[in-house]
């Protein structure tokens, strides 16, 4: 699934935070997002999740301006195209390993727990489905957050900053298992990062600082 | 996975918080249920149980409601007679189907005795195991005028009197002087010739003796008067006629029991209203701790919200899921207070039957309770909608920002 930003305008109280001309990222890419503190690294995932609109400017999904969408109907899209991996995984306490993967099945209206059992498996979590999030380490919590943001078989993957967290090695596997992930389905990646290690395995680096002129 | 899923796990996260919120509510269910239950039966058994008996006639002195109360519920004292006479009368009377003498003022281990005929437990279709005693009249009149005379001494007891006593078929007696247990014992000897089913009626409590035995106790010979006439009239417009002339006759009134206990308890109607007052006051509160619980955690919310909304839930899909979780506190709460509801009636009951002989169906459901438990729940439902407003309006990527 291809996006496309034009004249894309984002500010917050009055402070412009993103500013992008244009910009086109072509379907099954798999791209570094970068830039300094403060450059809209996560604004410009959040625009293209659809979770913030900007206040200027378009940006089409997969050939949908979701900018023209109403919000339930961006909150519709992106449970089914769009996966999202964060920093802090987020994955909601109290709920098994399994459950919080079929949460992210369930606002899309399609739980499957076989599909939910082999995406653990296939992140290799499989023997820890019914773990509580507290009892993982960090890396495994990370893996259950990237089964969980391919839950509904997502077009694009937003990953915003998914290594910040782990130590070298443990970041080094977990970005080594979402390009795998992601070159297998065709679905589109978008990294963000400012880490020059995790930016030395992808081929695609676009700085917004440069972009917004910052 | 299912949104029901989501609202267990939040609650069952603040176990401590849903425990006491549920709880509050189903105290107050409880208290609401108990109320309606016992209220509605201790009326039902009262106005059922007079049912059958259509006047009682008695002395001038006492009140109709004392009338009732000794005589078809067996509490209260009798302190005053009518002369046998006017019982023959009535009964000879035109108007009246069925009439029954009754004397009363002696008891024996707390069980009331009862003089009366045959006739009683025909009038009131009691059934009998065993036999009913044999009432002799001309042995009556003959105990009345103080002459010597000779015949059976033999009781038909009560189920509950039977259990209360000890009393079974064949044992014997002797009944002491009074209803409070203080008074002398009376030499004569009764003998239980039969024992009453369970009617469900106050006269489970009581002991019942033929009146001619009755008057051949020592201290009540040479006594022409009764306690009281029960009466069963051929016709509405009769009773009432019946009722107006005995209450113009100097010695004697007329009281209609059913008329009696309704005027009765319309007077004590505040009472169950007050503690309906109180339980729901105790529901309104229940709900209001409802609304905090869940309302001082949607701080904590923020980020599961959050979270739930970035994997693309609506914001419908999380007020709804607040609003469930308010329902489902209120239904446990409700589900609890339906169960403890209806042992507090059992126990409540128990202790009213003892003491009135009014049977109690503790699990009987009132059709007020449905209305209850439904105005309970929307109430609970009602809780929730400011929280899940404040969780419907709540920004997805304030709520994921690292210092949510």
């Amino acid at each position: 699934m291809s996006i496309a930003l034009n004249g894309v305008r984002k500010a917050f109280n009055g402070t412009p935070v993103l500013s992008i001309d244009r910009l086109e990222i072509p379907k099954g890419a798999q791209w570094i997002i970068t830039g300094a503190s403060g450059s809209g690294k996560t604004t410009f995932l959040n625009l293209v999740s659809g979770i913030l609109t900007p206040d200027a400017g378009t940006i089409t999904v997969g050939g949908t301006e979701i900018t023209r969408l109403s919000e339930a109907s961006r909150d519709r899209f992106r449970a089914e195209k769009i996966g999202v991996v964060f920093q802090t995984f987020n994955l909601l306490q109290g709920f098994s390993a399994l459950d919080n993967v079929l949460l992210g099945m369930l606002f899309a209206g399609r739980v499957d727990a076989g599909r939910a059992d082999a995406l653990l498996e296939r992140v290799g979590l499989k023997e820890k489905r019914d773990q509580n999030p507290d009892a993982l380490s960090v890396g495994q919590q990370q893996r259950v957050a990237i089964a969980r943001a391919l839950a509904n078989k997502p077009e694009i993957l937003l990953a915003d900053e998914p290594t910040g967290n782990l130590d070298p090695k443990t970041g080094e596997s977990i970005i080594g298992l979402l390009k795998e992930v992601c070159g297998e389905n065709g679905t589109t990646l978008l990294c963000v990062t400012h880490q020059p290690q995790v930016m030395q395995s992808f081929k695609d680096v676009t700085d917004l600082s440069c972009l917004s002129g910052k | 996975m299912s949104l029901w899923k989501i609202v267990l796990k939040n609650i069952v996260q603040r176990k401590l918080s849903s425990t006491l919120t549920a709880a509050s509510i189903g105290l107050g269910v409880a208290v609401v249920i108990a109320v309606l239950a016992i209220r509605a039966q201790t009326q039902e058994g009262f106005r059922q149980s007079a049912f059958g008996v259509e006047l009682i006639v008695g002395p001038k002195q006492l009140s109709p409601l004392q009338l009732v109360l000794n005589t078809v519920y067996h509490l209260e004292t009798s302190p005053g007679n009518i002369p046998w006479s006017r019982y023959r009368e009535l009964a000879a009377h035109k108007g009246v189907a069925v009439a029954v003498p009754i004397s009363v003022g002696d008891s024996l281990r707390g069980a009331r005795i009862v003089g009366t005929t045959e006739a009683f437990f025909n009038a009131f279709n009691l059934a009998i195991d065993g036999r009913s005693f044999r009432f002799d009249p001309a042995r009556l009149e003959l105990a009345m005028a103080g002459k010597e005379s000779s015949g059976a001494f033999e009781a038909v007891v009560g189920s509950r009197a039977a259990a209360q006593t000890g009393l079974r078929l064949g044992d014997t007696f002797q009944a002491s002087h009074g209803v409070d247990n203080v008074g002398e014992q009376h030499a004569e000897k009764w003998t239980v010739v039969g024992i009453l089913k369970p009617s469900g009626t106050p006269n489970d409590r009581a002991i019942f003796i033929n009146l001619d035995s009755f008057y051949e106790i020592q201290d009540h010979r040479q006594s022409s008067g009764i306690s009281a006439v029960l009466l069963k009239t051929r016709s509405l417009a009769s009773g009432d006629l019946l009722k107006y002339d005995l209450n113009q006759l100097p010695d004697c009134m007329a009281a209609n029991p059913a008329a009696v206990m309704a005027e009765f308890f319309s007077k004590f109607d505040w009472i169950p209203l007050l503690f309906l007052a109180v339980a729901s006051l105790v529901v309104v509160m229940a709900a209001v701790s409802i609304f905090v619980a869940i309302y001082n955690s949607m701080s904590e919310r923020r980020r599961p919200i959050a979270i739930m909304r970035a994997l693309g839930a609506r914001r419908a899909t999380v007020l709804s899921i607040v609003m469930m979780e308010a329902t489902a506190l209120c239904a446990f709460g409700v589900a609890g207070g339906l169960v403890l509801g209806h042992l507090l009636t059992a126990v409540a009951g128990s202790f009213l039957t003892s003491r009135s002989g009014i049977p109690f169906s503790p699990f009987a459901v009132q059709p007020e309770e449905l209305a209850v438990l439904a105005g309970v729940l929307l109430l609970g439902a009602l809780a929730g909608v400011l929280p899940a407003l404040k969780a419907y309006r709540s920004d997805i990527a304030d709520g994921l920002s690292p210092s949510s």
